[in-house]
């Protein structure tokens, strides 16, 4: 199943996607984050949300992306699920396999870790004190992640939890199932 | 005339879009009094579906240059095919005027209980409470909704996995047109809607996909499917 998935990934990523240069990408997205950093007043904690926002609104329709290009069907447990994301999702879109990593007893956590991270290149974190410790530079693949999830009824928690930016040896995001959502009803017709 | 309507319904159950193609009759008359002519418009079709599979090709090309031309507001008839009829049978049909309507609630609810029905008849038994959960959402991969069939009406379902779900009602000796929505899901509504940043993609209560170029390239790729007259 895992090298199945592996294999669709790659043929996906040669086949079916468009691609842009990857320092065009990577210096784009530098100058969104420099900007948020200045309209907040270096206020982190805010630019962290309004990446996390703007990759929120990305997801929900990457998700149909997704979906058209990889034509798979629904996962059978969170497990699955973890491999799509690592060998498919981050695979097509960013050319990158993250490995998926320390499960949690209960299988509903589990982390990704970016061996390499494309958004980060060229970057070093401002060098004010604060910005190590508060900023999550690439906070918009959570955003994306969490919103791409949400369309398939995975309503999951997602976070950084280190960063090389940040001086850390690797650069993790933690994933937590919450709940899959109850499929929709149709609202009472009185 | 074996192409009946066509329904999109969001994740929140909201019928987003509808097109209904004409008819000569009103719905409850054609109901009651078809069933001889029917018979004869099937048998034509089936003799000559090749001879409807060009228009095909040529009217997937044309969707561009049609759509850009309808920026000046009015509505244009597809440019899909020349023939009269077709024509005749778009425009006297309608679009997104049954979306709150009792048979757009209707359809829904037979389609959610139907689709309901098939899940449950083959789940299998989950080990974790996990398993469970994902067994219980409603999309899963078990058993799926393909399309159900009356006397005179045969309907067509397509489930995405993130909720969308996609209707067409037909004559009942319709071939399976299920390929044919997926087309539209992963063409059409992707090109127009979903890469499209002026279009929403989650709709809010009674918000309706009035794109005209997606109107157009609904109508183009129904009108060039042999099913569409008869």
């Amino acid at each position: 199943m895992s090298k199945q998935i592996k294999q669709l990934g790659e043929d996906i990523w040669k086949t079916k996607v468009d691609k842009v240069n990857s320092e065009l990408f990577t210096l784009t997205y530098g100058s969104i984050v420099a900007q948020l950093c200045r309209d907040f007043n270096y206020n982190y904690e805010e630019v962290n949300a309004q990446t996390f926002r703007m990759g929120y609104n990305i997801g929900v329709r990457l998700i149909d992306e997704f979906l058209q290009k990889t034509q798979l069907p629904r996962c059978s447990n969170f497990r699955d699920m973890a491999e799509v994301v690592s060998k498919v999702g981050f695979k097509i879109f960013l050319n990158i396999v993250p490995t998926v990593t320390n499960w949690s007893a209960d299988v509903s956590t589990f982390s990704l870790v970016l061996t390499e991270n494309p958004l980060a290149d060229f970057v070093e974190l401002p060098d004010d004190g604060k910005a190590t410790k508060e900023l999550w530079y690439s906070n918009i693949l959570c955003g994306v992640l969490r919103g791409a999830l949400e369309m398939v009824q995975l309503d999951c928690e997602i976070a950084f939890v280190s960063d090389v930016l940040r001086g850390d040896e690797t650069t993790e995001m933690r994933v937590r199932l919450v709940q899959v959502l109850k499929d929709e009803i149709p609202a009472g017709d009185q | 005339m074996a192409i009946y309507s066509f329904w999109i319904y969001d994740r929140h159950c909201n019928c987003i879009y509808s097109r209904e193609y004409g008819t000569s009759a009103s719905e409850t008359v054609k109901a009651s009094s078809r069933s001889t002519p029917k018979r004869l418009s099937s048998a034509h079709f089936s003799n000559n579906p090749m001879e409807n599979a060009p228009s095909a090709t040529i009217s997937s090309h044309s969707t561009l240059n049609s759509s850009v031309s309808t920026l000046s507001g009015q509505r244009k008839t597809s440019s899909s095919s020349n023939n009269p009829k077709i024509q005749e049978l778009i425009q006297k049909g309608s679009v997104n005027t049954q979306n709150n309507n009792n048979m757009s609630k209707l359809l829904f609810g037979t389609l959610f209980s139907l689709k309901k029905i098939a899940v449950s008849l083959c789940t299998p038994p989950a080990e974790t409470a996990q398993e469970e959960e994902f067994y219980v959402s409603n999309l899963n991969n078990f058993n799926k909704l393909r399309s159900f069939q009356t006397l005179n009406y045969k309907c067509h379902f397509y489930e995405t996995i993130n909720g969308l779900r996609f209707v067409v009602v037909t004559d009942p000796n319709a071939r399976d047109l299920q390929t044919s929505l997926v087309d539209i899901y992963q063409h059409i509504y992707m090109d127009n809607v979903v890469r499209n940043p002026l279009m929403p993609v989650e709709f809010r209560e009674g918000e309706v996909i009035s794109n005209d170029r997606f109107v157009l390239a609904i109508d183009d790729y129904w009108s060039s499917i042999p099913e569409f007259v008869n």
